[in-house]
């Protein structure tokens, strides 16, 4: 742009503004239940696998190596 | 003058309406809650951790970590110009770099970094620039499936982005001040942001909007950063008040807290095999636990 007036300038992020407000509201949106079920299940079905969850064994946590003994 | 002016107008207005547009059909979806959808789940009970490694080393603030893949290494970055890479599992040091980044947060991808901008590693030349926030970019964070990223800013607006194309598709609103701390939920189809606002909210990327919000009146520090368990059921957030509070991200509740750090948490992780969280803090120590 040769001449960058305020006006200009202006008119340009409002342009902008309404294209990205036309895209976003073309969004498809699924129902908040159906969305909240389907994170529920999520976190359901992995629970089992979350050491965070279930706890992680003191033989096998990474974070703590086990005391070793040693046999004489 | 007067039809720049009139089309000013003009094109306000019709932002007006698209905005207006937004909110009903958003309104339209809205026909339930995650409170009410987990009413019928168990509650997961106190969540106790313990603190199984403090790693001291960097000399100054700490503001961001990263998890490796490999779930054993990690990087720590501070205002004492230091990248430090660890074991987690022995604790040591591996390689210490001087940064020159002032990045407030690291995001490591095999892809190129993702600052504000996304780089081509190998050219070193910024591939693609996202604009669009009109506040600081405060946070990042990239899809399990790498297609897409979602930034918080200080406008406390949350906004999800192609990564090829470059352009913003979903924007989500109700925080009332800067999002310091933003996250994909693992199955790749909602977020979780954090503000100064003192909340942490979901926001479902399907539905286009806010699921729940996490606060409690006793909690009147702003959220840091945050991390979620790798069900996606526990979320951990950072706070200004020194601890990362545990959240069950399906009740709302809070469900624990970790607590030892002399100073604000500014960041939490979660390594990929989920096995502890590593908390770093303003106190130049980065605690892991499980």
């Amino acid at each position: 742009m040769s001449n960058n007036s305020a006006a200009n300038s202006s008119l340009v992020l409002a342009q902008k503004a309404v294209k990205q407000l036309r895209l976003e509201a073309s969004v498809r949106r699924i129902k908040v239940s159906q969305a909240a079920a389907e994170l529920k299940n999520f976190c359901l079905q992995n629970a089992h696998k979350d050491p965070l969850l279930t706890g992680v064994p003191s033989s096998d946590n990474p974070f703590r190596p086990p005391k070793s003994c040693v046999l004489l | 003058m007067a039809a720049e002016k009139a089309e000013m107008d003009a094109l306000k207005k019709e932002c007006d309406g698209l905005r207006a547009q937004i909110e009903a059909a958003r309104k339209a979806v809205n026909d339930g809650s995650m409170t009410a959808a987990a009413s019928g789940v168990a509650s997961v009970g106190r969540v106790q951790l313990k603190l199984r490694k403090t790693l001291k080393g960097h000399l100054a603030k700490i503001y961001a970590m990263h998890w490796s893949a490999d779930s054993r290494q990690m990087v720590s970055a501070s205002q004492d110009g230091k990248l430090l890479i660890w074991d987690c599992f022995t604790g040591n040091k591996l390689i210490r770099t001087p940064s020159g980044l002032k990045t407030p947060d690291l995001c490591l991808c095999p892809l190129p970094v993702i600052v504000s901008c996304l780089w081509d590693l190998e050219t070193g030349k910024q591939k693609v620039i996202f604009t669009n926030h009109i506040g600081d970019c405060m946070s990042l964070a990239l899809s399990p499936d790498m297609s897409t990223f979602i930034s918080g800013a200080c406008d406390s607006l949350a906004k999800l982005w192609d990564v090829r194309e470059g352009s913003c598709k979903q924007t989500f609103s109700g925080h009332t001040s800067d999002i310091n701390a933003i996250s994909f939920f693992q199955s790749g189809n909602a977020i979780i942001t954090g503000s100064d606002d003192c909340q942490c909210k979901m926001y479902d990327l399907r539905a286009d909007q806010e699921v729940i919000c996490y606060q409690d009146s006793s909690l009147n520090a702003g959220v840091t950063s945050l991390a979620v368990s790798s069900s996606g059921r526990l979320i951990f957030a950072g706070y200004d008040d020194f601890n990362c509070h545990i959240w069950d991200s399906l009740k709302g509740e809070k469900v624990g807290v970790l607590s030892g750090h002399d100073n604000r948490v500014s960041c939490t992780g979660v390594p990929d095999d989920g096995m502890g969280v590593c908390t770093g803090s303003w106190d130049s120590f980065l605690k892991l636990w499980n």
